[in-house]
C-alpha cells in the first residue's frame, strides 16, 4: 500500500436486452425472475461495488417492423425493481434509467424520492432523453418532442425535480416552465443523502452539457484510454464552465471483461464469449445496423455484401452507434480491404468489432490496467458489464477487486450508513433554478 | 362453518381518522413501521395489504409511492398480496403495467393492483391538468346525475387504462420466451402480441417490455360507491369493494351491481364483491376506554370522523360478531379500515382475527393470490378466452339510462 492511487469506483450493470448478454450458456439464469436481481445485487455488494446499474427500453427492439428475436428480450420495471433490491441490499447504490420524456416530473419525482428514503440514501437516477415515435406510440403523449427539444425537456425535467426534492414534508411548489406547469405538495420525509445522485449518458454536446452542469457520474462509451482521457479532458472543462470541480464529477465508462489465468487462456475465452454473442443471424443483425437495411439473404459465413451502406429507413429502438452513411461506408470500404487480405466471414468481422471495449487478461494484468486507466483519469472506474446473468460478475469480485484493494486503489468495506453519494464521494452540483422561458 | 371469506387491510397513513397522526403512533414517513405492519399482517394470514395512493397528500401523514413501497415490502413477505394503487386518470397504463407485473415477479404471485380514476383538482394540478372536480366530498354533495355526468369522461379514460393494463399483461404468452439454441431465437416472436390499442383518450401500440406476469392477470380491485363506478368495476375488475351503509344497504348495492354487471353485459367469471368498513376497535376490559370514548378523543384531534364508508366501532367480539354477520350473507370479503394504523391494526390481528377463524373463517390456500381470492386461473386474451368479457363502451352510457 506504499503508492498512492486514485479511489477506483464501479457500477454493475445488470446484462440487458442486447447482445451482450450471452442467453445460450448454461449457466445463464433467468433475466426476469427475482432471484436474479437478488443474486447479481448480492455479488455486487460483496464487491463494494457504488451501485447497480439499470439500463430503460421502452419498447421491445425491432427488426424490420417485426420484434427481434435473437437477443434476450423482457426486463422489469427500473424504479419497481430497484424498490424490490432495496429491500435485500444494505450497503449498494440503485440506479435506474428513467427518460426525461416519458415521464411526468411530479411522479418521477415521487418515485425516485420514495426509493431514496426506503433505501435510507441509496437511489440515482440515469437521466436519459431517449425521444423517438417508435418509442412514444406506448405512451399518451406519443411522438410529442421533437429530437432537437429532448435536452431542453431534461434539463427542465431535472431543475423540476430538484425544486421538488428540496420542498419538505407537506410544503407546496410550483412548476412554471416551458414544459412544465403543475402544483405538487411533498408527500414524503427528505432522504439521507438530501436528493437522489444524478447520472447521463447522452453522447453529444448538449448532453455533454447538461452532465457538465447538473450529475454526479457519466455513464459514457469511451471506455478505451486515449478516447477516455480526451473525453475527460472535454467534460473538465464544461466543468469549469458550470464553476463546479472537476472530481464532483465521476466518468464510469461501460466496459466487459475476459479473465484468465494466463493472458493467452483470457484472450481465447475473450473470443469464445465474442463467438457465443455474435451467433450467424446475430452477425447479420449487427452488420443490418452498419448498412442501415436488410440483409436477408446475406450468408454470415461468407464475404460482405457488395453494396453500399445506405441511411437507415427503421428506426430499431437503438442507440445509434456507427454514425451517419459516409462513415459507415468509409468503415465498410476498410472492412473489405481486410476481409479479401485475411479471407476474414462477415460473421468474423462481426465478431471482432463486437463486445469493444473490453478488459482482457490475467487478474494481475486487469487489475494494473485499471489501477493505470483511474490515476491517469482516463476514468474514475467502470461500469462492469457482465456477458451472464446473474454471476457474470463473480469472477471479478472474487479474483481482481482483491488486488485492487491490496494495492490500496478500492475500499476493502463499506463505510456504515453509507449513502450513494458518500460512496462516490461528490457534492452535489448546485440545483439549476428554473428558469421561464417560453411555453411550448 | 367454514366459508372463503377473504379479508383485506387497507393501510393509510396513520389511519383513516384524521386524528390518527396526533392519537396514533405508527409512523408513515418511517420505512420500518411499514415492513413491520405488513409483516404481522402477512404472519396473521390476512390475504391482501392494500396502500392508498394519490399524487397530492392523503391528509398530512407521509404517503410513499404505493408501486415503489409494495415492491420493496415484497420480499419482507410472503403469503399476503400487495395492492398499490394507481390512478387511471395521472398515470401512463404502460409505466403501470410494467409496474404491477414487476411487483408479480418480486412477490411470486402476489400483486394485484387498485384502479381509482382520480382526478381531483389537487392531484390533477401534480400533472398540470385543471379539473372539474374540486373534492370527493363536494362532488359526492351532487345530484347523482350531475355527479355521473360530471365523471363520465374519467371513467371511459379509466377504463381504456384497465384495458390497456391487461393486454399488455398478456402481450406475452407465457413460454415466449424459448431460449432455441438452434435458430438462435431468445423468444418465439409468433407468442407476442402487440396490443394495437387506439382508444379515445390515448393509444398504446406496442407489447409490454415484462413478460407476462407469474399470475397472468394480477387481480384488479375497485371502489365503488355508485352506478358508473359499479359498471366500471364490472368492466375492469375481479374485486369490487363497496360501501354499505352510506351508499344503502347491502341488499340494495348488491342489486345496483347485478344490474351494473348485466348492463356492461359482464359474461364468465363473476365479481367478487368485499364490503369495505372503517373499523374502531375498543379495549373490552377498559369500561372507560370504549368506542364511544376513542372516537371522541380521535374526532377532538382530528375534526368530526367523516368517511364514503361505514364504521364498526366496538369491542373485538362486537366488531367480530359484524363481520361474521356480513360474512354470512354470503358476500367474498373485507376489507378493513383501522381508524388508527397500529392501535386498530394490532387490535384486529390478535383479537378479532381469532374470533373470526373460531368463527369458520380459514386462512385460504392457493399458490399465488389469484387462487387464494378464489380467482379462476387467467387465461391469455390472444390465445383463448380471458376469466371475463364485458361490454366497455357501456360503461359511461348516458345519465338518462343510468336512472332509468
Ligand atoms: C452509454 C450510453 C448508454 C445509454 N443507455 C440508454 C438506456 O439505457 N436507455 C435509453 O433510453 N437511452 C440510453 N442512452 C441514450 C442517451 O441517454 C440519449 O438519450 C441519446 O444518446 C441521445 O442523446 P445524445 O445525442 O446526447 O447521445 C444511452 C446512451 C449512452 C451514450
Amino acid at each position: 500500500m506504499s503508492e498512492q492511487h486514485r479511489q477506483i469506483h464501479f457500477a454493475a450493470h445488470f446484462p440487458g436486452v442486447n447482445q451482450q448478454t450471452i442467453w445460450s450458456d448454461p449457466n445463464a439464469g433467468s433475466q426476469i425472475e427475482f432471484e436474479s436481481f437478488r443474486r447479481f445485487a448480492e455479488i455486487a455488494e460483496r464487491g463494494v461495488m457504488d451501485y447497480i446499474f439499470l439500463a430503460e427500453g421502452l419498447r421491445l427492439r425491432e427488426r424490420n417492423g417485426e420484434i427481434l428475436d435473437l437477443d434476450v428480450l423482457g426486463r422489469p420495471n427500473t424504479v419497481s425493481i430497484l424498490s424490490a433490491l432495496a429491500a435485500v441490499t444494505k450497503h449498494i447504490g440503485l440506479v435506474g434509467t428513467l427518460t426525461t420524456t416519458y415521464n411526468e416530473p411530479v411522479d418521477l419525482a415521487r418515485q425516485l424520492r420514495s426509493l431514496d428514503v426506503l433505501s435510507n440514501g441509496r437511489a440515482g437516477w440515469n437521466v436519459v432523453t431517449t425521444t423517438n415515435a417508435f418509442t412514444g406510440a406506448n405512451f399518451r403523449k406519443g411522438d410529442h418532442l421533437p429530437y432537437p427539444e429532448r435536452y431542453l425537456r431534461a434539463q427542465e425535467m431535472i431543475s423540476a425535480l430538484e425544486q421538488l426534492w428540496e420542498t419538505e414534508l407537506g410544503e407546496t411548489t410550483t412548476l412554471d416552465s416551458r414544459y412544465f406547469q403543475a402544483t405538487a405538495t411533498q408527500t414524503l420525509p427528505a432522504s439521507p443523502q438530501g436528493r437522489p445522485v444524478l447520472v447521463q449518458a447522452g453522447a453529444s454536446g448538449e448532453g455533454r452539457d447538461i452532465a457538465a452542469r447538473n450529475v454526479d457520474v457519466v455513464f459514457s462509451m469511451f471506455g478505451e484510454f486515449a478516447e477516455g482521457q480526451k473525453f475527460r479532458t472535454d467534460l473538465d472543462e464544461r466543468l469549469e464552465h458550470f464553476g463546479r470541480n472537476a472530481e464532483d464529477l465521476k466518468i464510469l465508462p461501460a466496459i466487459t471483461l475476459a479473465i484468465g489465468d494466463t493472458e493467452a487462456e483470457a484472450q481465447e475465452r475473450a473470443q469464445a464469449i465474442r463467438h457465443a454473442q455474435v451467433s450467424g443471424p446475430n452477425a447479420i443483425y449487427f452488420m443490418e445496423q452498419i448498412w442501415g437495411r436488410e440483409l436477408g439473404g446475406v450468408d454470415p459465413d461468407g464475404p460482405l455484401p457488395d453494396f453500399d451502406p445506405v441511411p437507415p429507413t427503421h428506426a430499431t429502438g437503438r442507440v445509434p452507434h456507427y454514425g451517419d452513411v459516409e462513415e459507415r461506408t468509409a468503415l465498410v470500404n476498410q472492412w473489405r480491404a481486410e476481409s479479401e487480405a485475411k479471407g476474414l466471414s462477415l460473421r468474423d468481422l462481426a465478431v471482432r468489432e463486437y463486445g469493444r471495449p473490453s478488459l482482457v487478461g490475467t487478474p494481475e494484468q486487469i487489475a494494473d490496467e485499471i489501477i493505470r486507466r483511474v490515476d491517469e483519469r482516463a476514468c474514475d472506474g467502470f461500469t462492469l458489464v457482465g456477458d451472464i446473468v446473474p454471476d457474470g460478475l463473480a469472477e471479478f469480485v472474487d479474483r481482481v477487486v482483491p488486488i485492487l484493494q491490496e494495492r490500496g486503489a478500492y475500499r476493502t468495506e463499506y463505510p456504515e450508513n453509507a449513502t450513494l453519494r458518500e460512496l462516490l464521494g461528490s457534492a452535489a452540483a448546485p440545483s439549476v433554478p428554473l428558469e421561464t422561458p417560453e411555453r411550448v | 362453518m367454514t366459508s372463503k371469506f377473504s379479508i383485506g387491510l387497507a393501510a393509510k397513513g396513520a389511519g383513516w381518522h384524521a386524528g390518527a397522526d396526533a392519537v396514533g403512533s405508527f409512523a408513515p414517513q418511517d420505512p420500518a413501521a411499514w415492513a413491520k405492519l405488513a409483516q404481522a399482517a402477512d404472519e396473521a394470514g390476512i390475504d391482501v395489504l392494500t396502500i392508498e395512493d394519490s399524487l397530492a397528500p392523503l391528509g398530512t401523514s407521509a404517503s410513499f409511492d404505493s408501486f415503489m413501497l409494495t415492491n420493496w415490502l415484497a420480499p419482507q413477505t410472503t403469503r399476503i398480496g400487495l395492492v398499490p394503487t394507481a390512478t387511471t386518470s395521472l398515470l401512463e397504463p404502460f409505466h403501470t403495467a410494467t409496474a404491477v407485473a414487476t411487483l408479480d415477479y418480486t412477490s411470486e404471485g402476489r400483486a394485484a393492483v387498485r384502479l381509482r380514476t382520480g382526478g381531483f383538482a389537487s392531484e390533477s394540478a401534480a400533472v398540470g391538468r385543471e379539473d372539474t372536480l374540486g373534492n370527493i366530498r363536494e362532488a359526492r354533495a351532487l345530484p347523482t346525475e350531475e355527479f355521473e355526468r360530471l365523471i363520465a369522461d374519467r371513467f371511459g379514460e379509466g377504463v381504456e387504462f384497465a384495458e390497456v393494463v391487461r393486454l399488455l399483461w398478456d402481450s406475452w404468452e407465457d413460454d415466449a420466451e424459448i431460449r432455441d439454441l438452434a435458430t438462435s431465437r431468445f423468444i418465439d416472436r409468433e407468442r407476442i402480441h402487440n396490443p394495437e390499442f387506439t382508444g379515445k383518450h390515448f393509444s398504446v401500440f406496442g407489447a409490454s417490455i415484462t413478460p407476462r406476469p407469474p399470475q397472468g392477470q394480477p387481480p384488479v380491485f375497485s371502489l365503488a360507491h355508485t352506478h358508473t363506478p359499479y359498471r366500471f368495476a364490472a368492466v375492469t375488475a375481479d374485486v369490487v369493494l363497496i360501501t354499505p351503509e352510506t351508499e344503502g344497504t347491502l341488499e340494495e348495492i348488491r342489486a345496483a351491481l347485478a344490474a351494473g354487471a348485466s348492463a356492461v353485459d359482464r359474461q364468465g367469471s363473476p365479481l367478487k364483491v368485499w364490503v369495505d368498513y372503517n373499523i374502531l376497535i375498543a379495549d373490552a376490559d377498559d369500561a372507560d376506554d370504549d368506542a364511544a370514548a376513542r372516537l371522541a378523543e380521535l374526532d377532538a384531534a382530528g375534526g368530526e370522523f367523516v368517511s364514503d364508508a361505514g364504521l364498526i366501532a366496538g369491542t373485538a367480539e362486537q366488531v367480530a360478531t359484524r363481520i361474521l354477520e356480513l360474512r354470512d350473507t354470503g358476500i367474498d370479503g373485507i376489507r378493513v379500515r383501522p381508524l388508527v394504523t397500529d392501535r386498530d391494526t394490532e387490535a384486529f390481528i390478535s383479537e378479532v382475527l381469532p374470533k373470526l377463524r373460531d368463527g369458520g373463517v380459514e386462512v385460504a390456500e392457493g399458490a399465488n393470490l389469484r387462487e387464494r381470492l378464489g380467482l379462476v386461473p387467467a387465461a391469455n386474451r390472444f390465445v383463448a378466452t380471458p376469466p371475463f368479457t364485458a361490454n366497455a363502451a357501456s360503461v359511461t352510457a348516458s345519465t338518462e339510462e343510468i336512472s332509468a
